[in-house]
């Protein structure tokens, strides 16, 4: 099997100076000023700006510094990788606005500048880390600024830039697949760490608590209703924390649950419903809550949970009862129990997670009935492997067979799941015809990770060797969205699955090394730069022609489109803080299973 | 899915322009079979017409104002539905990438100027075999479904009948083939057919298609026919029936949520002969591609830097005669023989205006570049360069992307040739096809940038005096080599008994299998198409050799001709071994006058796990090596195991046509069958026959190590066939270099195949690169003259056009330009 190769994995330090700050050096402002580049025309290579706008500049010994009136280029003439060639530093991830005035470089030997702009200054310092270190820090920003109760997805903060700001609520539509991806990258550095360092050693002491709270946290969402039928919670709100208006919200009280008046309760005609609540929530999970001071009445549990949720839920289950089964037998047996009774909730549903209404939620539906809707029909692929791999988890890590064996062979043989598997390129591509739409523009981003749980779990569970192959075919049809994001989360597991198939390595380390150290968000201008050609698709939508690596386009969780052109300013500004499992989680994959080396 | 079927019935009439008849009837064809629609139209309420072909409608539109008016209104009332986004249904081997790009452009614009639509259904019924990359090819051009008919079962049962075809590049079309006819008519052909299409319906559980109307010459749905069709409306025991389009079979499709098979080939074979018969038309076309592409990115450049007009009507002029001419019964070679002065006449007409276009190009360039040399009083301007005072400048031009070396020739003879930098540059003054003066002309050997020129100056000839620089060329007695091939002729025969790629040591000949061997194949049993046999190896014979000598050993070429003869015909070859070519070309004149027969050239390999691969349009395809006659383009090959992977490729200027029987890879070089004999039946006349008489080609072969897709054959098929043109200058001053390029594409898999201005008349320009090696490429591009560098990320397989507005902006669009928009704001 192919391997990562990481080096030098890069990483951009950027604080924003008022004017102002005496810690700005006197010598940023007396820099020369509108001199123009004068070597700039040798430069054969495309530059986000163009040459004539280029107005300062300054060297280190590495690399030339250029500002202009759409943000900074550093232009390596002989990089040690290609993609390092030209770096863009633009507002307002990495500038407070796009003029630069003048540049100051302190020491040549050093990555280091000041960059005046307009209205600030900008102070940019290139750190080489391993991928481990910038492992460790993303991992420390989401503890310390993420996690809610366990749970970590994003975070508003309160002052741009500055993650200490981040206000103690904030929940996500998917905390729970959210939490549940961190969490797996937990699992998966603990078990390294175990492998390689011993279990006493406090990288992995350390590691082995990140993960068993990120796994309760997870898991606390399965038992959560307490409806007593295997339903799967969204995420929770403590009392204090605000309910926005989005979804189906239930307070729990006295073995009981209040549906809260919500745009989409009312729609539903659910609003005030009061449903059984009366199961328990086990011991063990409990902490996370009572140690904050909550108890069970009060909370606000998120309903019309999706397969999102389950789907990761699952993942998560394989990989707790893998890493932990042996040694947290409390654990594994409360996964046990959770996975099962929400497979059997979903097979006693007709194949359905259903409401407190009779009726299905929103995105959870993996019926032949849903699948023979236009909607369905092309989500049926995909569902029906999430279907299948759930069947395979809950045998895997209970040992089970029995009703749970023959529901499986039944979805296989006589309900064609498993050659539904294989149609999702096909299905997929009339689906995005008749909306006048190219696959890309039709597909939700996140449905890439789904598939990568579903598949993944099926052809490493699956002992048949022509079923496996089945489900490899699968697989090989998401390809086509997968290979050109060029994403490890995406493309660890599938070398994994289908080793003979070609990866791009190269890409995949580029991705490692050109991840940000701080997961806050901050548009960048893609609009601005002249070295990126705006790509029109048949539907409208706009794309950059080329793949920009991480640190200079959005920063986004799995479910976005990375080639997205997208404007100057977006709603979040730099305000908003997300979770680092985008990277832990693809980063520890790759450890765990030797995918990844390091020099 | 359906749960009654549906028959769509698709009243078209199938035109043929050109065929058994020369265009000036097939236009006469189309007046009439229009208006014939037109008529059934107002007769019969529910009745929709179909209609392919961009031409045929500017016909209407300057013969019949008012009836193309009326086509207008009956288009917007969805009735009258254009199909086919391209100017005439060509044929789908032939054509190159950006052929197929102009097809699109042209027809789609026009469809939008005029009808407010483009077309979103490709139609291709009639033509012959469909190459691999047509689904990118279509969507390129705005089209997401395809119609066509042939392979038909009988001739490739593995074809499904409704499926998704995928190209390389992973795009898709839906696709339905014709199970029927494209014109069935009469009420028991209309019986028959629509009892097979039911019967299929309710198999495969979705709709299906059934074109009726008359049809190749012309015609459309007849009275007769659509009263029969409403009475079996009306009656029970079909499927439902309704008067529709493709557009609204494929919608009516996609809505039923069909599971269709996936198809990821080329759709072959029906008519192998035609790849190969007619080689004046394939030849023309070859010429008028290249001659389109070089003109009109040099006329670009030439706009952007000296001053030029834009050209873009004139383009479009030359443009749709080419395409014209790619209608299948023309470019196949299959039409009367009258039609081909016709053919002739347009494609000189397409190529006289590109030349001349060209030329002004050129010299507007050249006359920018400082050529002053100190001590030249006046402008310099002795053609003949007689006097030896000052060497002649000489501008040579390369429109491709990449850089290349090559020989070059110019019309006279020289004692030196240095470069803009002083430098020697190896010449040879060979004779030339002149006899007058001194018969000598120079060949030098030319280092020009990507989409770009370099000066070198000549010294007058002194026959007492001229510089000789070694080189890698080395010819003795009859063996040629330099430092990328080694090869040894035998006296005997003719061939190449040793055949040496320097790099391994690996031999691909020998005195048992020696290769270029010219074989005469017996044609006799064919039709011109070669109707049911995709095969053809009955051997007639060998050419016998009648003599063979060494030309020319020079340091920039040895050349080795050979002349054979076989009956009545001729061929002289030359064999040309350039420095530092990785490339022996092969020059040859045929007078070639056995009729019923083939001429290949032979070239078997010794290994195992043979495949052929060759290039398609904008693409390459590799197919078992099984014997059968295939369609090609610039190239072709046969890579087998023997110590390692090997490579023996052939390139060519203007054939189409090779098979590969064992081991044994043949290109077609001539095919000399009876103009549109159509099944054999040939009552006593005095024929005329498709290659006989004079032909002049080139082909080239390589040997290389590894397989062909990882190897720059693509790029030596292109310069193979696009050459750089040598400009003789004059002593002047100006503001540009001696030696420059206007482009850089970083990356020399990505290939150019247009550098034109917009047609919209903005000044954009539009740059058309693909993917020719099947790897995935981040690369990027520099254009100075554009203010523009952009990088740009190519999926394996994949064409990308951009479009560079003024200030230096790109962005990536499709073969429409962007003038038509994506979707509706």
């Amino acid at each position: 099997m192919q391997s990562i190769r990481l080096s030098d994995v890069l990483a951009r330090v950027i604080q924003i100076h008022e004017l102002t700050d005496p810690a700005v050096p006197a010598a940023l402002f007396s820099a020369p000023q509108d001199t123009g580049v004068p070597f700039i025309q040798e430069i054969r290579y495309p530059l986000p700006s163009a040459k004539h706008s280029y107005t300062c500049f300054a060297k280190t010994k590495r690399a030339v510094w250029m500002g202009a009136d759409n943000g900074l280029t550093r232009y390596e003439e002989a990089p040690q990788h290609e993609a390092d060639r030209v770096m863009f530093f633009p507002a307002e991830r990495n500038l407070a606005d796009n003029c630069v005035k003048a540049l100051y470089v302190p020491d040549e030997n050093r990555e280091e500048i000041w960059a005046l702009t307009q209205t600030a200054v900008a102070h940019i310092i290139l750190r080489t880390l391993s991928g481990e270190e910038k492992a460790e820090i993303l991992t420390e920003e989401t503890l310390s600024y993420v996690d809610r109760h366990g749970m970590v997805s994003q975070k508003d903060l309160t002052e741009p830039r500055k993650p200490a700001s981040a206000v103690p609520h904030g929940h996500s539509d998917n905390s729970g697949t959210f939490t549940a991806g961190f969490a797996v990258g937990e699992l998966c550095k603990y078990a390294y760490y175990k492998r390689t360092l011993g279990p006493a050693h406090e990288k992995t002491v350390r590691a082995r608590a990140s993960a068993v709270r990120s796994t309760e946290a997870t898991l606390l969402l399965m038992y959560m209703p307490c409806r007593g039928n295997g339903f799967v919670a969204r995420t929770y709100l403590t009392p204090n924390e605000p309910l926005p208006d989005d979804g189906l919200f239930y307070r729990i009280e006295n073995g009981k649950a209040v549906c809260l008046d919500t745009s989409q309760a009312r729609e539903r005609g659910i609003a005030g419903k009061e449903i059984y609540a009366g199961g328990t929530i086990p011991q063990r999970l409990r902490h996370l809550f009572e140690d904050e001071g909550y108890t069970l009445d009060g909370l606000r549990y998120k309903g019309d949970t999706s397969s999102d949720e389950i789907t990761h839920h699952f993942l998560l289950a394989y990989f707790t009862h893998m890493i932990l089964g042996e040694e947290d037998k409390e654990l594994d047996a409360l996964m046990i129990t959770a996975v099962k009774n929400t497979l059997q909730h979903i097979i006693d549903n007709g194949n359905r997670l259903i409401e407190c209404d009779g009726e299905p939620t929103t995105w959870a539906k993996w019926d032949k009935g849903y699948f023979s809707e236009l909607l369905g029909w092309s989500d049926g692929c995909l569902n029906a492997a999430e279907l299948l791999m759930y069947h395979k988890v809950v045998m895997a890590i209970s040992g089970e067979t029995g009703k749970w064996k023959e529901n499986y062979d039944r979805l296989v043989n006589a309900e064609g799941y498993a050659h539904l598997t294989t149609l999702h390129d096909s299905r997929f591509h009339i689906s995005a015809d008749v909306s006048g739409l190219e696959q890309v523009e039709e597909l939700m981003y996140g449905d890439n990770m789904l598939a990568t749980c579903a598949y993944w779990l099926l052809i490493t569970l699956e002992e048949d060797e022509k079923l496996k192959e089945t489900y490899r075919a699968g697989y090989r049809g998401w390809n086509g969205t997968f290979r050109r994001e060029h994403n490890p989360i995406y493309d660890i597991p599938y070398m994994l699955s289908c080793p003979d198939d070609p990866v791009d390595t190269q890409m995949l380390a580029d991705w490692f090394r050109r991840q940000d150290i701080s997961r806050v968000c901050g548009s960048v201008s893609i609009e601005e730069r002249r070295d990126v050609p705006v790509r029109y698709r048949f539907g409208g939508t706009k794309e950059t022609s080329w793949l920009l690596m991480p640190d200079e386009r959005g920063i986004s969780k799995y479910d976005r489109n990375p080639y997205a052109f997208i404007s100057a300013h977006n709603e979040n500004g730099t305000q908003v803080l997300e979770s680092c499992y985008v990277y832990t989680c693809a980063y520890w994959l790759g450890k765990y299973y030797g995918v990844i080396e390091e020099d | 899915m359906n749960e009654i079927p549906k028959t769509h019935l698709i009243g078209n009439a199938h035109l043929d322009p050109i065929w058994l008849w020369r265009w000036t009837e097939g236009c006469g064809e189309v007046l009439q079979t229009f208006r014939s629609a037109l008529d059934r139209l107002k007769e019969y309420e529910d009745f929709v017409f179909t209609c392919s072909s961009a031409a045929y409608y500017k016909w209407v539109e300057d013969i019949d104002p008012a009836m193309f008016g009326e086509i207008v209104e009956r288009v917007k009332e969805g009735r009258w539905v254009p199909v086919n986004g391209w100017w005439v249904q060509p044929d789908c081997n032939m054509p190159s990438g950006e052929s197929f790009a102009r097809q699109a452009l042209y027809s789609q614009l026009y469809y939008y100027e005029k009808f407010g639509r483009i077309c979103s259904t490709g139609y291709n019924v009639d033509s012959f075999g469909h190459n691999a990359n047509l689904p990118q090819l279509l969507r390129q051009g705005g089209m997401n479904a395809y119609v066509m008919m042939r392979p038909g079962a009988h001739e490739n049962p593995d074809v499904p009948g409704t499926f998704l075809w995928e190209s390389a590049d992973g795009s898709k079309v839906l696709t339905y083939k014709i199970p029927t006819s494209y014109a069935v008519h009469s009420s028991g052909s209309l019986d028959e057919a629509l009892a097979l299409l039911d019967e299929t319906a309710k198999k495969e559980g979705h709709g299906m298609m059934l074109f009726y109307g008359v049809g190749n010459h012309g015609g459309g749905p007849t009275r007769g026919d659509i009263e029969h069709l409403l009475t079996m409306m009306r009656r029970d025991g079909y499927s439902e029936l309704e008067f529709s389009s493709p557009d609204g079979f494929f919608m009516e499709l996609s809505l039923g949520m069909p599971d269709l098979p996936v198809w990821k080939d080329e759709l072959q074979h029906h008519a192998s002969g035609c790849y190969s018969a007619t080689s004046l038309v394939k030849m023309l076309n070859r010429r008028a591609e290249n001659a389109l592409f070089a003109s009109e990115a040099f006329a670009t450049v030439a706009n952007k830097t000296a001053g030029m007009q834009a050209k873009t009507a004139d383009y479009k002029e030359a443009w749709r005669d080419v395409c014209f001419n790619q209608f299948h019964d023309v470019l196949c070679g299959c039409s009367i023989m009258e039609a081909y002065r016709d053919v002739r006449d347009s494609e000189g007409h397409a190529i006289t205006i590109s030349d001349r276009l060209q030329n002004e190009a050129l010299l507007r360039l050249a006359h920018r570049i400082d050529t002053w040399v100190e001590g030249v009083s006046e402008p310099y301007t002795e053609t003949r360069n007689q006097d030896a005072r000052f060497p002649r400048p000489i501008v040579v031009f390369n429109p491709l992307s990449f850089p290349v070396k090559t020989p070059v020739r110019t019309y006279h003879p020289s004692s030196e040739v240095r470069d803009a930098d002083g430098n020697a540059v190896p010449f040879q003054n060979v004779r030339s096809s002149r006899s007058n003066d001194s018969h000598l002309d120079t060949v030098f050997l030319a280092q020009i940038p990507a989409l770009g020129y370099a000066t070198y100056w000549l010294k007058g000839y002194d026959e007492n005096n001229a510089a000789v620089l070694k080189t890698d060329v080395f010819a003795e007695g009859l063996t040629m080599e330099n430092r990328f091939i080694k090869a040894t002729f035998d006296k005997r025969t003719g061939a190449i008994v040793s055949l040496v790629d320097k790099e391994s040591g690996f031999d691909y000949a020998s005195a048992e299998k020696p290769v270029a061997v010219p074989v005469v194949i017996d044609d006799r049993k064919t039709d011109t198409w070669a109707h049911n046999v995709f095969r053809f190896h009955d051997v007639k014979g060998g050419m016998a050799l009648q003599s063979i000598e060494l030309i020319e050993a020079g340091p920039v070429r040895a050349v080795i001709r050979t002349k054979h003869s076989f009956g009545q015909s001729l061929l002289t070859q030359d064999f040309i071994l350039g420095s530092e070519q990785r490339v022996l070309r092969v020059k040859c004149k045929a007078r070639w006058a056995e009729d019923f027969t083939m001429l290949k050239m032979s070239f078997p390999v010794t290994g195992d796990n043979l495949i052929n691969t060759c290039e398609i349009a904008a693409d390459y395809i590799k197919r078992p090596a099984n014997g059968e006659e295939e369609p090609m383009q610039k190239w072709t090959s046969v890579s087998f195991d023997n110590g390692a992977r090997r490579t023996l490729a052939l390139v060519n200027d203007g054939k189409y046509s090779y098979d590969c029987p064992g081991s044994d890879l043949r290109i077609t070089l001539l095919r000399n069958v009876i103009f549109a004999d159509h099944y054999s039946h040939r009552p006593a006349a005095d024929f005329n026959f498709t290659d006989e008489g004079m032909q002049r080609f080139e082909y080239g072969i390589s040997v290389f190590d590894g397989e062909a897709e990882n190897s720059r054959i693509a790029n030596e098929a292109l310069a193979f066939n696009i050459r750089p043109t040598a400009i003789p200058e004059s002593f002047h001053k100006g503001d540009m270099p001696q030696r420059h390029g206007f482009i850089e594409v970083h990356d020399d898999n990505i290939l150019m195949t247009a550098f034109k201005l917009c047609e919209d008349g903005s000044g954009d320009a539009v740059m058309r690169l693909y993917e020719s090696r099947g790897k995935e490429t981040h690369t990027y591009v520099l254009c100075d003259m554009l203010d523009a560098g952009f990088r740009v990320d190519f999926m394996p397989h994949e064409i990308k056009t951009f479009r560079i507005d003024k200030n230096g902006r790109v962005s990536e669009v499709n073969f429409l330009e962007g003038v038509v928009p994506y979707y509706e704001e």
